[in-house]
């Protein structure tokens, strides 16, 4: 049997969780409906995931343009690419999108 | 495609998945206590809110999980009373100092054990067609896939600030207490056959082949990643499986991982 995938899930996973990315638990429901942005992740524990070439996500609007349901600008960090970091649907706490076994709807496809 | 037809089970057959959801309770109670406590201790080092909030998860994820278990067990038949809980204290070699002690039990509990649960569960999980035993894997094995990347959190956390090819004499002291031996046991073979395996039972050979996997595919190379030498480990799992293929007992850290 083959484990590749496991340990992408929980090795790769881990050693990003450790080393930053969705380093913050997800605002309470009630706030994010409120469209509160969760406290805003240090840039420089984002740095070794993150596109330096990447322009901020705050001036291009994330993936937040094509989305209406919820204001990914406010729920979501990073990005716009599979490293942006928005709650987890399943785990309840930030975590990067390629890392969501359900991707948080704000997360590019 | 019509899906193959659920075999009925025997009364004594079902009296073996009553049992292995039992067990399976049982180490969930003991799961729930430990991941307490080391739950707590990272909240007193003041580790990054992700790790802890992984573990304060575990813990309400076990006891769900206590529920689910023994649910199933008893609807497959179990009547005793509920195992108590497997030992939960903690582990790891008294020479060490606590921090490391603390170490040791992460990579053992959650790196070591978790991974391999949650390896069986995937296999489960391919092979279960009973809706009730399919429905309580699924559902568990999410969870069990967050509590190993725990322990690989936790360990890349203090690599990223310590050294900690210490680990690597003590990791065939982990395999042993986290009772891989049983693994290669040769039972009554009661649970051999298509009969249990849609039910979720593992048969001999399946539980060989998903331990050498984990080994092969997650374990040896998570610790070898994070600068943990497996040559002992590698030894020791050669002599304690002589048939497995020697390509991967000898593999060192693979060049994608």
């Amino acid at each position: 049997m083959n484990f590749d995938r496991l340990f992408s899930a929980v090795v790769v996973g881990g050693a990003v969780l450790a080393s930053g990315c969705g380093p913050k638990q997800a605002a309470p429901a009630v706030e994010q409906a409120a469209g509160v942005a969760p406290e805003a992740t240090p840039a420089a524990t984002r740095s070794d995931t993150a596109d330096p070439a990447e322009p901020a996500p705050e001036a291009t609007g994330g993936a937040g343009e094509s989305k209406t349901k919820v204001d990914c600008d406010a729920v979501c960090s990073g990005g716009p690419d599979r490293d942006m970091v928005c709650p987890d649907p399943d785990q309840g706490i930030e975590n990067c999108c390629w890392l969501m076994a359900t991707p948080h709807e704000c997360c590019p496809d | 495609m019509r899906a193959p037809e659920l075999p009925d089970l025997s009364s004594a057959e079902r009296g073996l998945v009553a049992a292995t959801w039992a067990f399976r309770a049982s180490a969930e109670r003991s799961a729930e206590l430990r991941f307490q406590r080391l739950h707590d201790r990272l909240v007193a080092d003041e580790i990054p809110t992700a790790i802890v909030a992984l573990a304060e998860r575990a813990v309400s994820d076990e006891a769900r999980h206590i529920g689910l278990c023994d649910s199933l067990a008893r609807e497959y038949g179990w009547t005793a009373e509920t195992p108590p809980p497997t030992p939960y204290h903690p582990i790891g070699p008294s020479a060490l100092d606590t921090s490391d002690r603390f170490l040791y039990e992460m990579v053992a509990f959650c790196c070591v054990t978790e991974s391999v649960n949650a390896a069986m569960l995937l296999a489960v999980r391919e092979r279960v067609t009973a809706p009730d035993v399919r429905e309580t894997v699924v559902a568990i094995l999410r969870d069990e896939v967050q509590h190993s990347k725990l322990g690989w959190a936790y360990l890349a956390h203090t690599a990223a600030a310590t050294d900690v090819a210490w680990l690597g004499e003590w990791i065939p002291r982990m395999l042993h207490g986290a009772g891989v031996e049983e693994v290669f046991v040769v039972d009554d073979g009661r649970r051999e056959g298509a009969r249990l395996a849609a039910y979720g039972e593992l048969s001999l050979s399946d539980r060989i082949a998903i331990f050498r996997g984990v080994m092969r595919d997650v374990v040896l190379p998570g610790l070898e990643r994070a600068g943990v030498p497996c040559t002992e480990a590698r030894a020791w799992l050669g002599r304690l499986d002589p048939d497995a293929p020697q390509s991967w007992i000898s593999q060192e850290r693979m060049p994608n991982k």
